[in-house]
């Protein structure tokens, strides 16, 4: 890194300049980060109630969670969401994509702004409206399916158990195919088109060119998106929450965060809900170096 | 089309692969569209119609009413006109903060002259690798023995920086070459003037990504303005309310009829979407750049 | 001078200039006179009835009452976060049976509401009140808020198409007679495989229903003493009968849900009865107006011959909090908003709601014809039958043994839809077992409800 050894004209002294531009960064992540954090370590081992009472517990809360079925449940339930953003909401993604930097650029601005705006409509909004459109009988979905094939009129897509992950996957291709569709698009933008065209000539079909200059061009936006999409799932709360006013029957909805809130929120039990946090930090962390990790092997 | 999808033959493994191509779009656009169009449609009539079974999708122009739209400014439970109010200085002053405070950070980490440099770095990364959520009890718990609970300053102040975006800017300040600082710096310029004439339209890009992520952050800001702010509180912001409204009326309490609710969804929509619209290319490079660039 | 980033930003930047300044325009013309008591409610429906009490009380006392409406999901959260951090909170509240289990699991001296028991015993309320209805707001014996209603269970009933379904509802008595009824008239009318008319609306995941209806039986989630107590044979039997109900090709429910679809379903006639506590009654008389003079009450079917024919659901009560300035004015007001016996006449009218104290069902009121409902005067019916509501104990852990005995339930329904009858007794007895133990896993971790629970001296700092 290179530091400026000169300071500017005014000849003031420079030693505390960079404090002050670090100031409200500073500041603000002092009080609204480290002191909370360290506070947020010491609740783990607590139990609370209300601002007086504070038993230290030791280990328990960790013991508990570790140990209930509840949070396993929660863990499943996001892990297969991740992966299906990763492995199926990601690919469609691509693929609409690829198929628009194909076609001409208004279809492209059409495109862009009709599946960005689920983004602009909010989490919470597009949770309560697919509740809406998941009712039986009346809700657009079920009447949808059964004119197409005939099933689903009465299928309770939120309050069947094994319905409701379904549910929520379509809700969140909904809101999150375009907003990663526009990572893409960015991307295959900077393919150089010369790299194209000479493996066309040189006789590679279309799969051929994608695998071989398409994809490897696009790999550090494909890592981001991957990364950003892993994180962002294991952090799941406002979708099904608003979606499914709760986290659905037998905890089928049940998210990490979810069952932080429950336990911290709804229960009032906030040492629990921190040995939550810090669980999830944990996986959070290793998932993403993890993955990291992987695509570093992979380029060399 | 270009050349990658073009087929290798001509004839009817083109027509089809257009076909299908055309097919693909379409069904994605039914897919997209449909609820977007039919939450306008229902925002726009009565309650009677939205009830009708069969669906209508065209509604009889004698049922078209927009007493929904009235309503959401006037009731008491809405109170749009103000939520709205609050949701857009929300999400501005985060912006604001946000490109103001991490361009600051980040500047004086790519550029100056700084002895504790090595410490803050871990600081960022931890900060970016804890979620808000894990720490969104501790932080509640402090905010309140603050005292700025309820107040604009306990909403707005934990959302005012983020750690990704001083990371973002000090990358793209240190690409900055430091020979137009150099040159700033003998033309007589401060710090500041070298932040604001050099330093941010020279990376005008990441700026792009702090604030569009910042301004979508803060127009769809929920757990944070749900746990901090009272009920009813003079700060509420348009996604607490409707959820407020919506799961009380689903779980038995206040009753609320669809059509507000479409009508709340379309007009905290609509202000985004024309602001998207106004500066297309700079929310594309905004959300972009940080990842195609980075 | 061209602003350098584009009009996005130029735009956000105009909008907050002027949002900032509308806001602080609109500050500045507040007063900030604090009133001497601040009253919360969440349920709209009470408000006009209280501003008007409220008004008259503010003349005879000369004291200033403000009152805050607030929507009930923010209103919880932000009310017990306020409690565990000590923030500042409103002098009294309107509370839902649903929460009051919250701020209670700490130890007794922390609850963050003023103990009402003595209260309660000087003045005599015990003796006029529905003595089971303390059970909702009490913890370890000691009552925390003032009961603002009964909610006795009546079922709902389209009278028109029953009459003309040849359907007699005295002859109703038991559930056994409802789900043979209920067999014959659930049927698919149109041949498209799919029953269009049902007999019942109940819920498919179990959920608060199923809980009143063991409830109606002298089962529930706790009993008396906070322990847990539906692992039984009782609840074990019910949810065998809610399975035949609700699952399979011969049921007779269906869930229609609530507020407007439920509007719809009873409209179109797609279910014909639906269970109906005394504010359900209200609620609906509004949703679907243009049903006057179609549809009735009539007690709940029991479930043996001669049995408890009614149940309860929800409930309201008034608490003042211990931060309260002034106690003795606050419980002045709170006897003056549920005790008179004529605004509470007068409110019946309203709401429909059927008030705890006994002395106020003897107004004129209660015994007027209702035209919505065929005539029938239904403060007498729902009053008639507000003597026998089976008590309902909370706990701080009621939310969760809810959502576990909905898990029981959920559980024994696949196993019904994929083995039938075969074994399934057994299994939804080990799942009771497994449920309730699991309950009991998590109130055992809680210190301070434990015997020798430390209290608020021994774990301060």
């Amino acid at each position: 890194m290179n530091d400026l050894r000169k300071r500017p004209a005014g000849g003031r002294s420079a030693r505390w300049t960079p404090w002050v531009f670090l100031a409200p960064y500073l500041a603000l992540t002092a009080v609204f980060f480290v002191y909370p954090f360290i506070n947020a370590v010491l609740l783990a081992f607590q139990q609370t109630n209300g601002p007086r009472s504070h038993v230290w517990v030791g280990l328990d809360n960790f013991r508990f969670v570790l140990s209930d079925p509840d949070f396993y449940t929660a863990l499943w339930n996001t892990t297969v969401y991740a992966l299906v953003s990763v492995f199926v909401q990601l690919p469609l993604a691509l693929g609409l994509a690829l198929m628009l930097n194909a076609g001409r650029s208004r279809l492209k601005g059409f495109f862009r702004l009709l599946l960005f705006s689920p983004n602009l409509v909010g989490q919470i909004f597009v949770g309560v409206i697919f509740s809406v459109i998941f009712m039986p009988r009346y809700g657009m979905f079920n009447q949808f399916l059964q004119a197409l094939i005939g099933w689903g009129l009465e299928e309770r897509w939120l309050s069947n158990p094994s319905l409701v992950m379904p549910a929520l996957i379509v809700t969140s291709l909904w809101l999150y195919v375009g907003f990663n569709m526009i990572y893409f698009l960015a991307a295959l933008q900077n393919v150089e088109k010369d790299l194209v065209e000479a493996a066309t000539v040189d006789g590679a079909g279309p799969w051929r060119v994608f695998w071989h200059v398409t994809l490897p061009s696009i790999k550090p936006v494909a890592v981001f998106v991957v990364v950003m999409s892993t994180i962002g799932s294991y952090q799941l709360f406002e979708l099904p929450y608003a979606l499914l006013k709760g986290f659905g029957p037998k905890n089928s909805g049940l998210t990490i965060v979810g069952y932080l809130y429950n336990t911290a929120f709804a229960a009032g039990d906030l040492g629990t809900g921190s040995a939550v946090g810090w669980i999830l930090a944990l996986i959070i962390a290793v998932i993403s170096l993890a993955q990291l990790r992987i695509s570093h092997a992979a380029r060399e | 089309m270009t050349r990658a999808l073009r087929p290798t033959r001509r004839g009817p493994r083109r027509i089809l692969a257009r076909s299908l191509y055309a097919l693909a779009l379409a069904g994605g656009a039914v897919f997209f569209g449909f609820p977007l169009l039919w939450m306008a449609r229902g925002s726009i009539i009565s309650q009677a119609q939205w009830m009708k079974q069969p669906m209508e999708w065209i509604p009889p122009a004698g049922e078209i009413t927009f007493r929904a739209f009235g309503q959401l400014f006037q009731s008491p439970q809405f109170r749009m006109g103000q939520v709205l109010l609050n949701t857009a200085l929300l999400a501005a002053f985060t912006t604001i903060f946000n490109v103001l405070f991490n361009c600051m950070a980040g500047f004086a980490l790519a550029k100056m002259k700084l002895p504790g440099k090595r410490v803050i770095l871990p600081v960022l990364l931890v900060t970016m690798m804890v979620p808000f959520e894990g720490m969104m009890v501790s932080l509640y718990l402090t905010v309140t023995r603050l005292g700025l609970a309820d107040t604009l300053p306990g909403l707005l102040l934990p959302m005012s920086t983020s750690a990704f975006g001083v990371l973002l800017m000090w990358k793209f300040f240190c690409r900055v070459p430091d020979e137009l600082v150099e040159a700033a710096v003998v033309d007589g310029a401060g710090w500041v003037s070298i932040l604001f004439r050099i330093m941010i339209p020279t990376a005008a890009p990441a700026v792009a990504t702090v604030a569009v992520l910042s301004f979508l952050g803060g127009w769809e800001a929920f757990l944070w303005p749900m746990l901090i702010t009272d009920p009813a509180s003079q700060f509420d912001v348009l996604q607490k309310v409707i959820a407020g409204a919506t799961i009380a009326s689903m779980s038995g309490g206040t009753e609320m009829e669809w059509t507000y609710l479409m009508a709340a969804a379309l007009v905290s929509t609509v202000p985004v979407l024309l602001l998207f619209l106004l500066g297309q290319r700079f929310f594309i490079t905004g959300l972009t750049s940080g990842a195609v660039k980075g | 001078m061209t602003f350098p980033y584009g009009k996005a930003p130029f735009w956000i930047l105009v909008l907050t200039l002027l949002s900032a300044s509308v806001i602080v325009a609109l500050r500045t013309g507040r007063t900030t006179e604090r009133p001497d008591l601040v009253f919360c409610i969440f349920a709209d429906n009470h408000v006009a009835a209280y501003r008007k009490a409220i008004a008259e009380f503010e003349k005879t006392h000369h004291v200033k009452i403000q009152l805050q409406m607030l929507g009930y999901d923010a209103f919880t959260s932000r009310l017990q976060s306020a409690m565990l951090t000590g923030a500042e909170v409103p002098d009294m509240v309107e509370l839902l049976i649903s929460t009051m289990g919250y701020f209670t699991r700490g130890p007794l001296e922390e609850v963050g509401f003023v103990d009402l028991t003595d209260r309660l015993r000087k003045e005599g309320l015990y003796g006029r009140m529905v003595e089971e209805r303390f059970s909702v707001w009490s913890s370890r014996g000691h009552v925390f808020a003032l009961p603002h209603d009964v909610h006795p269970v009546m079922l709902f009933y389209r009278r028109d198409l029953i009459d003309r379904l040849g359907i007699k509802v005295d002859d109703l008595k038991t559930w056994d007679d409802f789900t043979a009824m209920g067999r014959r008239i659930t049927k698919d009318l149109d041949g498209d495989g799919i029953p269009d008319r049902y007999a019942i609306d109940l819920d498919s995941k179990g959920g608060e229903f199923l809980q009143m209806l063991l409830l109606q039986r002298g089962g529930g989630l706790f009993d008396a003493g906070g322990s847990v107590t539906f692992d039984t044979p009782l609840t074990a039997d019910t949810i065998l009968w809610y399975l035949h109900v609700m699952r399979g090709p011969h049921r007779i429910g269906f869930e229609a849900g609530w507020g407007q679809s439920l509007a719809k379903a009873v409209n179109d006639g797609l279910v014909l009865f639906f269970v109906c506590p005394d504010w359900r009654s209200k609620q609906f008389e509004l949703d679907v107006p243009n049903l006057s003079g179609q549809v009735a009450l009539m007690p709940l079917p029991a479930w043996a011959p001669g049995g408890r024919r009614t149940s309860t659901w929800g409930g309201t009560g008034l608490a003042i909090t211990k931060a309260c300035r002034n106690q003795d004015l606050a419980w002045e007001f709170a006897k003056f908003l549920y005790l008179k016996k004529e605004e509470l006449g007068e409110r019946f009218r309203d709401t429909s709601i059927l008030s705890a104290l006994k002395d106020s069902w003897d107004m004129p009121a209660f015994d007027e014809p209702r035209a919505f409902y065929s005539g029938q005067p239904i403060g007498r019916l729902y009053a008639g039958l507000a003597p026998r509501i089976p008590a309902c104990y909370v706990s701080p852990y009621t939310q969760l043994a809810g959502a576990k005995l909905t898990e029981a339930y959920l559980n024994a329904a696949e196993y019904f839809d994929k083995h039938g009858d075969e074994g399934l007794r057994d299994f939804i007895d080990r799942e009771l077992a497994r449920c309730a133990q699991y309950v009991r896993t998590v109130m055992q971790r809680n210190v301070f409800l434990r015997p020798e629970a430390p209290g608020s001296r021994e774990g301060a700092r």
